[in-house]
């Protein structure tokens, strides 16, 4: 029993890691429509940045931490202006592809500058190494991405139903032309949600590091958010989350039952197949729009 | 834009389709076959390997031409299907002993069946959506392949013999140029002529509007899966070249990076021409070349990075192309190309086509 409890706790805290990683993705498609192939990337990149800080810079934690914050959120609004800008009026297809290429492009700089040996990080989360609930043992960094999500959750809530830029980027992402003419700035919204995702890549990022060690195959678990994403549903942010815990606990369940019984193996297939599955029963998601152009 | 020379009217249906039109057009076309088959002669074995291999990602390409730029149907698992067509040709040659085009033919139909599969996706799909599909097939190859490792070499792959056809082996690259270069021009034939017949045409259609195709009464789910299955049929038989190449067969020929690249060579060619997968795949081909041979003396000069950082160069310089191309010219080379064969053909008055 206590073996069942563990595996969920562990499917449900990766789960959120996940989400955190498919809310990137859901924000920059809710602002522009553009699906981000290039997140994963974004991931690795934000967590190797605080490497480099601490390893090559030798600065403190905290300010590492929020230099990455910083830098991230600079390096998604680069990518932005740069690649995406120039290609406003193209057909999705040339949107796609360039982040499509973009994600080769960030594999190969990740490879050319941190290449080689996987590194650690030179730092561990205060506090125990797990924390026992009952007879479960949680490790601290998974309560530290929980409560990391919840936080960034309410954040976003807020932002989106409260503030004037948050409302903004929704009204864009919804008819572009009517949030020109009601005075929201396009590109403003769009650099947003470059930011905002790059910045929620690098947390995921982070995390993944602090427990997985970092490397530069990072960016392969970040493809494990595609499935996350779509059964989200694209459009929503509490979606991608529930997604996440979801494909999450499918994994490792998967993983701990299917696994024996194929040979291993299967935990890293099984999202997909729920992913296929989605897309052919109901390509919205749980919380997506539905509308009639997915098919 | 003008696909023939001024002054050079049809008068009939069939003048209309041919592909070559004009005498200068046949005897260019000619003297290029030669020049092809006499480059044994004098090409540096560099060289040699490098233009067979860009045979072979030539092959693969225009499958994945049909499949992307005839019928518009977004594939990122090409390299996948490559691999599956590959590992089914190695497992045969090493395991069965069966004679090389056998073993090629195999390879080609399994990837096919393996690409039908996933056109039943297509039927649903669009767009990225489609695509997100396709790139599970890498995962779905990876499984494969980790969970037949009697047939496959798991891990490790399989070392495949000299090929051989017929007692011949081919086990100079002099040699085993020609079986490549004849099969790639196959290809090339095969896919141009897939344009003007019947076929192709329906492939067009779905591309520019399927509702309409299916108005006009193309069957459309079966000609989306027709393109995959032909697509997917190219890219076994590549793959297998490939591993008979090498002489090992590995999953690392065959990943996500490689699919990506394929399409890049079709985005820089010019999408759903022929000519253009000829050109997007050479050039793509020649940078891959110049980067890994500047790569040392980019590494002298930067010490501080680490060795990987030659592989790593060849992909940054690869996706700065692909974008460049993308902004610049998403038309690609081959649109490149007719506007200065434009240029030319109306000069001194040419205007800016």
């Amino acid at each position: 029993m206590a073996f069942v409890g563990q595996l969920l706790i562990i499917g449900i805290a990766m789960g959120i890691v996940y989400g955190l990683i498919a809310m990137g993705f859901v924000l920059i498609y809710k602002a522009s429509g553009v699906f981000n192939f290039a997140q994963a990337q974004l991931v690795m990149i934000g967590a190797w940045f605080l490497w480099s800080l601490l390893e090559w810079a030798n600065l403190p934690l905290v300010i590492a931490l929020v230099l990455t914050t910083v830098l991230a959120g600079l390096f998604g609004w680069v990518v932005q202006r740069l690649f995406l800008t120039p290609l406003a009026g193209q057909p999705l297809f040339s949107l796609v592809m360039i982040t499509i290429a973009l994600s080769a492009g960030f594999d190969g700089l990740a490879v050319s500058i941190w290449g080689g040996p996987m590194k650690t990080y030179p730092f561990a989360l205060p506090g125990p190494e797990s924390l026992a609930l009952g007879p479960l043992q949680i490790g601290t960094e998974y309560v530290w991405v929980v409560g990391l999500c919840g936080v960034a959750l309410a954040i976003f809530f807020a932002f989106f139903k409260f503030t004037k830029l948050g409302l903004g980027m929704r009204a864009a992402s919804d008819n572009q032309r009517i949030g020109l003419s009601c005075g929201i700035s396009v590109p403003t919204v769009f650099s947003w949600a470059w930011i905002l995702s790059a910045v929620l890549a690098a947390w995921a990022g982070i995390f993944l590091g602090l427990r997985l060690g970092l490397d530069t195959q990072l960016h392969i678990i970040g493809l494990k958010a595609l499935p996350v994403v779509l059964l989200g549903g694209l459009e929503s942010l509490a979606g991608a989350v529930i997604g996440g815990v979801i494909i999450g606990l499918a994994e490792v369940l998967a993983g701990a039952y299917l696994d024996p019984l194929v040979g291993g193996g299967l935990k890293d297939l099984f999202p997909f197949i729920i992913m296929i599955i989605i897309l052919l029963v109901r390509p919205q998601g749980l919380f997506g729009w539905k509308i009639i152009e997915r098919v | 834009m003008a696909r023939r020379p001024p002054g050079y009217f049809v008068r009939q249906y069939g003048q209309e389709l041919a592909i070559v039109n004009t005498r200068a057009q046949t005897v260019l076309l000619i003297l290029l076959l030669g020049l092809l088959f006499a480059l044994p002669l004098f090409l540096s074995a560099r060289w040699m390997s490098w233009f067979i291999i860009t045979c072979i990602y030539l092959i693969a390409a225009l499958g994945l031409n049909i499949t992307i730029g005839f019928t518009g149907q977004v594939s990122i698992g090409h390299a996948a299907f490559m691999g599956f067509g590959a590992f089914t040709g190695a497992a045969l040659t090493v395991h069965l002993q069966w004679p090389f085009l056998l073993s090629l033919l195999c390879s080609g139909i399994t990837a096919a069946v393996i690409g039908t599969v996933f056109s039943f996706a297509s039927f649903r799909l669009k767009g990225f959506y489609l695509a997100l599909v396709t790139i599970a097939a890498h995962f779905f190859l990876h499984f494969a392949i980790m969970k037949l490792p009697q047939w496959t070499g798991g891990a490790y792959g399989l070392v495949l013999p000299v090929p051989s056809i017929a007692g011949f082996a081919f086990d100079t690259s002099q040699k085993w140029f020609y079986p490549v270069l004849v099969i790639a021009l196959i290809t090339v034939f095969l896919t141009k002529n897939l344009e003007r017949t019947r076929i192709g045409k329906a492939f067009i259609a779905v591309r520019d509007n399927d509702r309409a195709a299916s108005a006009v009464g193309i069957n459309v789910p079966f000609y989306k899966m027709l393109s995959f299955l032909l697509g997917a049929f190219f890219a076994g038989i590549a793959g297998y070249l490939l591993a008979s190449t090498y002489k090992s067969c590995d999953l690392a020929y065959f990943g996500l990076l490689e699919s990506i690249w394929l399409i890049g060579m079709l985005i820089v060619g010019g999408m759903g021409v022929v000519t253009g997968t000829i050109f997007g795949t050479v050039l793509l081909r020649l940078l891959g070349f110049v980067t890994i041979r500047l790569a040392p003396s980019l590494l002298a000069a930067m010490p501080f990075l680490p060795l990987t950082a030659a592989t790593g160069f060849t992909n940054i310089v690869f996706a700065l192309v692909i974008i460049l191309f993308l902004i610049f010219e998403p038309h690609g080379m081959n649109h490149l190309w007719d506007r200065f064969k434009n240029w030319y053909r109306l000069w001194p008055f040419s205007q800016a086509a």
